[in-house]
């Protein structure tokens, strides 16, 4: 997948966006981060520590020459584990602020936390940013896992029915074996 | 009222007596003891949840005291209102909790599942192999005990613990074992592991005889314990692995875990009841620190010492956090949910730096002094008070962090520099009582291995504060850490700048400075002051070498690498980082050699007199590779399993190995070490521990000569002894073979075919032809 093809729209109050991708999609996150953070303050949730500053002041570069007050309207707070991402969720600011999600499912991926608890913190996690969105526009991405496809797929169902726009997007098949250089 | 003087060995939890506990009486006896010892843990949340929680609990049928009362969340500053559930019988309690969790969910915990070393610990003071005066009644029930030695002791008194060794003659996953080694009391037995019946009968006869107190085995935890129960259980002779009669083992599942970026494999665990087990070969960090510093630790972080043998020093260190915060009736969270404060992106750019590195200068440098601050990070946790509860998002606030928008409440002691505190005293005492200790003193060994052991602990106590785990652990107090800690160094080479030195390099929590005319330890000491003074943190010099040398990178021999050296200090002895001697996949032949270039590099006044001598070594065991005199064990390679083999696309020569071995019947997880040979031809790899025996002349000749001409001109170059010189130079000479000394006469019959020689038959028939 080439890292620039693909931008998404910045999502919009009362819906919930969603996009399923592999990890080179961070470079188009950051892009349409960089759309939010022109605009006023945006919040951030990190939950694969995944998020780009570099990335983001590039994006912005494109867009400005100030890049410190959107850089400076961009906050961050990343969680580590499960437990983290709903405490943290229950805790933002509903006023109207933009929130993204990035990697949301790779905490609850932790083989330390049963199952089921993950599933019903996942659940919380959902239910909360059900309850965002109603006042801002949310945006969430889910990592693709292949390394854990089982539980994976599993997690992402509740994500899918919870989202109203997903795009899905996967990286280009690998050939088995070494193409020809002729 | 008796009454004695002893240690205590070990305790747990029992079903019926709530506490067991099991103690060495100075005199040689040994004693157990019980205790009622009712535990508590607390739930949070709403005064609604809170009241539904109480009604369910009520109506339980255990012995339960229900009570609601204030404790101190250390995450919130403030004391809240929690739940207390406490449960008459200890070994209930986990089960008591563990249903409450699954039925409410919603609410968190605290105080849950903690080692009941640690809540006696907190309760009586007294921790494991601790030396203390003990009252009991008649009916064996501990009343009173009162710790002689706490253990911040520096010299504490001997602990007279008897200890069976028992050993298998090889290793079970190499070979098949054909008899046990057991040494006891001077003695040692060998047990033929072919002839079950007698083997159990003698070793029964010899733990009932000496009744020791730590059984010490290699391999007993995945192998050997397992393997003598199993037959112990065959032929029905108990043998008394426990003292506690009636009791089982307790066994630990084998588990695989990231640290620190690697994955890391544990083996299952036995733990005994009444005595202890410590297998040397699942045992953390056994090589460097044996069991003098596993009873360090266990002393410090009151975990039972078999505990304390297998835990990371991550859990050794959040054992003392938690053991800190019970005493001080700190709530200790089950699974914390603090997470970052939200921070402007630009932030990330100041804050997430890590500590501070000034590349070196590549090449050799002259009489460069090292100087390193002692255990700098705990040592900024301890005298800047950081901890979880310390840290403020106030900007504009005092005690400003350097460079982040966050302050430091000095108003009290953060619980994390209360509980590292004195781990950090005893830690600079130990180094200054070793500094002083010459070494023929008979316990300079047994320091030496205690400050090992604590300095693993100091070393995992900045980490654990950022670690996601962590029950105290908050990123914004782990960033503050590191700030201070660039600071502190920027401020030394501050210091040293301004006294005239040149820094060759910076890394994290030292500096290697040079000065013409400052050459002698004497001389170091007033910028060893300037320093102390200027950052407030205790500085060491930790030698100054003759001669250092700062290798480049391999991809690119120009640029520097940070923590790539080697050096000679004036006292003798040779530092090397991050080269092959110091790698733990690196093959003894290779490591070997290279240190050898070293030593022999350091024993001349001017090292490049030693290139000649270098290159001779060289050839001489490039000939003994060759010749097949360089044994097989020392050209293993061990390299970690990183990951499952079926996650790999291209397996690596590890991965290659555990495939041969998986071939051959023989699992191998992530994590684990696996040793094996280069070989020729495909796979490449030879497994060390297939059941056959490798060919010694399928060994990849050529690939070990690479490797050791690699390792040898990373030593050498400095001097003008690139690899490619090298090779040439030491191949020039090597390529010639030993050829066997030609015999002074042909062999008769060989004669005949060899122009120019002439059998003597037709010799003699041809001069009487002539004739």
């Amino acid at each position: 997948m080439n890292k620039q093809i693909i931008s998404f729209p910045v999502p919009k109050t009362g819906k919930i966006s969603l996009v399923v991708a592999p990890k080179t999609v961070i470079h188009s996150l950051m892009s349409m981060l960089a759309v939010l953070a022109l605009r006023g303050r945006v919040i951030v949730v990190d939950g694969g520590n995944c998020f780009d500053a570099y990335g983001l002041a590039r994006a912005l570069r494109r867009r400005t020459h100030q890049i410190q007050p959107a850089l400076k309207a961009v906050q961050l707070s990343r969680a580590f584990t499960c437990y983290q991402i709903v405490a943290m969720l229950a805790e933002l600011p509903v006023d109207g602020t933009p929130v993204i999600v990035l990697d949301l499912l790779s905490t609850f991926l932790d083989e330390n936390v049963n199952f089921s608890k993950r599933q019903r913190l996942l659940d919380s996690s959902l239910n909360l940013l059900r309850q965002i969105s109603e006042g801002a526009p949310v945006a969430a991405w889910a990592r693709a896992h292949p390394a854990a496809e089982g539980e994976f797929q599993q997690l992402l169902m509740p994500l899918l029915e919870t989202a109203h726009d997903i795009w899905e997007l996967q990286a280009p098949e690998i050939p088995d074996h070494q193409l020809p250089l002729f | 009222m008796p009454e004695f003087t002893g240690w205590l060995l070990d305790l747990f939890d029992d079903p019926r007596e709530g506490l067991v506990l099991y103690f060495i009486d100075k005199k040689g006896a040994r004693h157990r003891l019980t205790r009622p010892f009712p535990v508590t843990f607390y739930a949070l949340g709403s005064d609604a949840q809170l009241r539904t929680l109480w009604r369910h609990l009520s109506n339980r049928p255990d012995e339960i005291k229900l009570c609601r009362t204030q404790r101190m969340d250390v995450f919130k500053r403030q004391d809240v209102t929690v739940l207390g559930v406490t449960v008459k019988n200890p070994y209930q309690a986990g089960k008591i909790f563990h249903e409450t969790a699954a039925q409410f969910p919603g609410l968190e915990y605290a105080d849950a599942d903690l080692n009941i070393s640690l809540r006696f610990a907190a309760e009586t003071g007294a921790f494991p192999l601790c030396r203390c005066q003990v009252w009991s009644d008649e009916a064996g029930q501990l009343t009173h005990i009162k710790v002689l030695e706490d253990a911040w002791l520096l010299k504490a008194t001997p602990i007279p613990l008897r200890t069976m060794s028992l050993a298998p003659d090889v290793a079970p996953h190499h070979a098949k074992p054909r008899y046990l080694i057991v040494e006891v009391a001077g003695e040692e037995y060998h047990l033929d592991l072919h002839t079950w019946r007698p083997l159990l009968i003698n070793l029964r006869a010899l733990i009932q005889r000496h009744d020791p107190d730590l059984l010490l085995t290699d391999w007993g935890d995945t192998w050997l314990l397992p393997k003598l129960m199993a037959q112990s259980e065959k032929y029905n002779i108990p043998l008394g692995l426990n003292r506690e009669v009636g009791r089982g083992v307790s066994w630990h599942e084998e588990r695989t875990y990231f640290s620190y970026g690697q994955i890391i494999f544990r083996g299952q665990q036995i733990h005994l009841f009444g005595r202890c087990h410590i297998d040397r070969q699942n045992a953390v960090l056994w090589n460097d620190y044996e069991l003098d510093g596993t009873i360090e630790v266990s002393r410090v972080t009151a975990l039972p010492l078999q505990t304390a043998a297998r835990v990371s020093p991550g859990t050794g260190i959040s054992s003392i956090e938690m053991l800190t915060a019970l005493r001080e009736g700190i709530l200790v969270p089950w699974q914390k949910q603090q997470a970052e404060m939200l921070k402007p992106a630009a932030d990330l750019f100041t804050a997430d730096q890590g500590g501070l590195v000034y590349q070196p200068k590549i090449g050799v440098h002259k009489n460069v002094a090292e100087i390193d601050f002692v255990s700098l990070y705990p040592a900024i946790m301890v005298y800047f008070n950081i901890s979880p509860e310390t840290i403020l998002p106030n900007p504009n606030g005092e005690n400003l962090v350097p460079a982040l928008g966050l302050a430091i409440d000095n108003s009290q002691d953060g619980l994390i520099p209360k509980a590292l505190r004195p781990l950090l005293e005893k830690r600079i005492e130990m180094k200054k009582h070793l500094a002083s200790t010459p070494n023929w003193d008979p316990f300079r060994k047994n320091f030496k291995r205690r400050a090992s052991a604590l300095k693993w602990l100091l070393v995992t106590c900045f980490g654990y504060l950022g670690y996601k785990n962590a029950r105290f652990g908050r990123i914004e107090a782990h960033q503050a850490v590191t700030a201070y800690g660039r600071e502190a160094l920027l401020r030394a080479k501050e210091a040293a700048e301004d006294m005239g030195f040149e820094v060759i390099q910076l890394y994290v929590d030292g500096l290697w400075v040079q000065h013409p005319q400052k050459t002698r330890p004497e001389d170091i000491q007033p910028l060893l002051l300037e320093i102390q003074e200027r950052t407030g943190l205790p500085i060491s010099l930790e030698g100054i070498y003759r001669w250092v040398v700062f290798v480049g990178s391999r991809q690119n021999k120009k640029r520097p690498v940070a923590n790539r050296y080697f050096g000679f200090f004036q006292d003798g002895s040779i530092k090397v980082r991050g080269i092959d001697a110091r790698r733990h996949d690196s093959t003894p032949f290779v490591s070997e050699a290279q240190m050898h270039l070293l030593e022999l590099l350091a024993s001349k006044d001017r090292p490049e007199e030693a290139l000649p001598e270098a290159v001779d070594y060289l050839r001489a065991r490039l000939r003994a590779l060759r010749s097949g005199h360089v044994s097989l064990p020392d050209l293993l390679v061990r390299q970690r399993l990183g990951r499952k083999l079926e996650a790999y696309r291209t397996p690596s020569p590890a991965a290659r190995a555990v495939m041969q071995l998986q071939a051959a019947g023989k699992e191998m997880r992530p994590g684990q070490r696996v040793p094996f040979i280069y070989t020729l031809g495909k796979p490449g790899v030879f497994a060390w521990d297939r059941p056959q025996a490798p060919n010694p002349h399928a060994v990849d000749v050529a690939r070990y000569q690479r490797l050791l001409l690699r390792a040898a001109s990373i030593v050498l170059e400095s001097w003008g002894m690139d690899e490619e010189k090298l090779t040439e130079k030491v191949l020039s000479d090597a390529s010639q073979l030993d050829l066997p000394v030609p015999p002074k006469q042909h062999p008769r019959k060989h004669r005949s075919n060899i122009p120019g020689v002439v059998h003597p038959a037709m010799d003699r028939a041809l001069k009487g032809q002539i004739q």
